[in-house]
């Protein structure tokens, strides 16, 4: 019980220890700490972390891709198209539950604060891509493009996880390499 | 000497403030006074063998609904189901693990690839589907919820709105209560142990 107990410990004091880093001390570390995560990237600005895509089942031609885009910049940013030369569509959306009802809304245009960040994750914000050009399983990769209002492009490296495997927002920062 | 010793509290401050600002762990589970019996229905397991209502006793089943070409929900939940199960496999035999049941609502799509699906998901799963009427028996059974959003006739590419939660149902078939999401597997396993040894929830 006491190796329950501790685990779980580890689990709560790891997701409050992100929290906390996302909520309150992110800005500071915004030019420092979190800089060297920024080198891989195309547009300094902007920061794609951990961004994964669960496999498909075999024939399933629907999938998500998550991240957290972390804007460093002293100014908003506004995310106005997702694409991928490995998908036919790509649609920014976000799952909601109102009644214990999933509903899924297209998303025409998300902002990041400046010095903020904006989670996507499973049963929220989600990349939703259809029709894989290519079956992918996991260990694969493939590039996700992220334009923004500024004319600004990011694009990314999505790795393709196993289902139910996600990434460990605390410390693995593998997902960032680059193609 | 007390700036060693706040040294060594540190982790346990942060702990406890975790504690309280961690509510992302919780379960938000609901347990029925009085279990209520799923009613009858029959539709077919992947494997092509009839599933009726009979095949919900024995044991205990962890049942969702939704739909195979789901982006987003379906496929998390699904997996967290068998994290669930693999954390629960630490706390009770393997022949005591409930049996996850995937009710897919969109036949036309979700037939053919059933079996895939949820072996995808789960090598124990069981995926149900069949004619329309059958499974509205089963959803209204679980107070459950669905609606195609289709745009058209041509429109294949279309959402399926539905409930989100999983129905817990005991080993004589009856529901006994509801977890909406986040599943979290481990806190959703501890909430899942205590309810099927009859113990009360702690959320």
């Amino acid at each position: 019980m006491t190796e329950i107990g501790s685990r779980s410990g580890w689990i709560i004091g790891t997701a409050a220890l992100v929290a906390l880093l996302g909520t309150a001390v992110l800005p500071a570390f915004a030019g420092g700490d979190h800089s060297k995560h920024e080198m891989t990237q195309a547009a300094p600005a902007i920061m794609a972390m951990n961004a994964f895509s669960p496999a498909s089942a075999p024939g399933i031609g629907t999938a998500s891709a998550y991240m957290m885009l972390e804007n460093a910049s002293g100014s908003q940013a506004d995310l106005v198209d997702v694409s991928s030369p490995a998908f036919n569509m790509v649609h920014l959306h976000k799952s909601s539950m109102s009644n214990g009802v999933m509903t899924m809304a297209p998303v025409a245009q998300l902002t990041i604060p400046a010095g903020g960040k904006v989670m996507f994750e499973p049963g929220g914000l989600h990349v939703m891509l259809m029709g894989p050009k290519a079956p992918l399983k996991p260990g694969d990769s493939f590039p996700l493009v992220l334009s923004f209002a500024s004319g600004s492009e990011l694009e990314i490296a999505v790795p393709v996880t196993k289902a139910g495997e996600m990434p460990d927002m605390s410390h693995d920062h593998s997902s960032m390499k680059m193609n | 000497m007390f700036r060693q010793i706040s040294l060594y509290l540190l982790p346990v401050i942060i702990f406890f403030f975790a504690c309280v600002t961690a509510p992302a762990q919780s379960v938000n589970g609901v347990i029925l006074d009085e279990p209520e019996a799923v009613g009858a229905f029959t539709l077919t397991a992947q494997d092509g063998e009839a599933f009726t209502q009979e095949r919900l006793k024995g044991h205990w089943t962890l049942l969702f609904l939704g739909f195979t070409h789901c982006p987003d929900v379906c496929p998390f939940t699904l997996a967290n189901l068998e994290a669930v199960r693999t954390e629960l496999s630490q706390l009770m035999s393997p022949d005591k693990l409930p049996e996850v049941v995937f009710l897919a609502v969109d036949p036309e799509r979700d037939e053919e690839l059933l079996a895939d699906y949820v072996k995808h998901f789960g090598i124990s799963f069981t995926g149900i589907t069949g004619e329309r009427p059958e499974i509205d028996k089963l959803v209204e059974s679980i107070d459950g919820f669905y609606r195609l959003e289709k745009s058209g006739p041509g429109d294949d590419a279309y959402d399926v709105t539905h409930s989100a939660a999983v129905t817990v149902i005991n080993p004589d078939g009856e529901i006994t209560a509801k977890i909406s999401p986040p599943f979290h597997p481990f806190s959703t396993a501890t909430y899942l142990a205590r309810h099927m040894r009859g113990l009360p929830a702690v959320n």
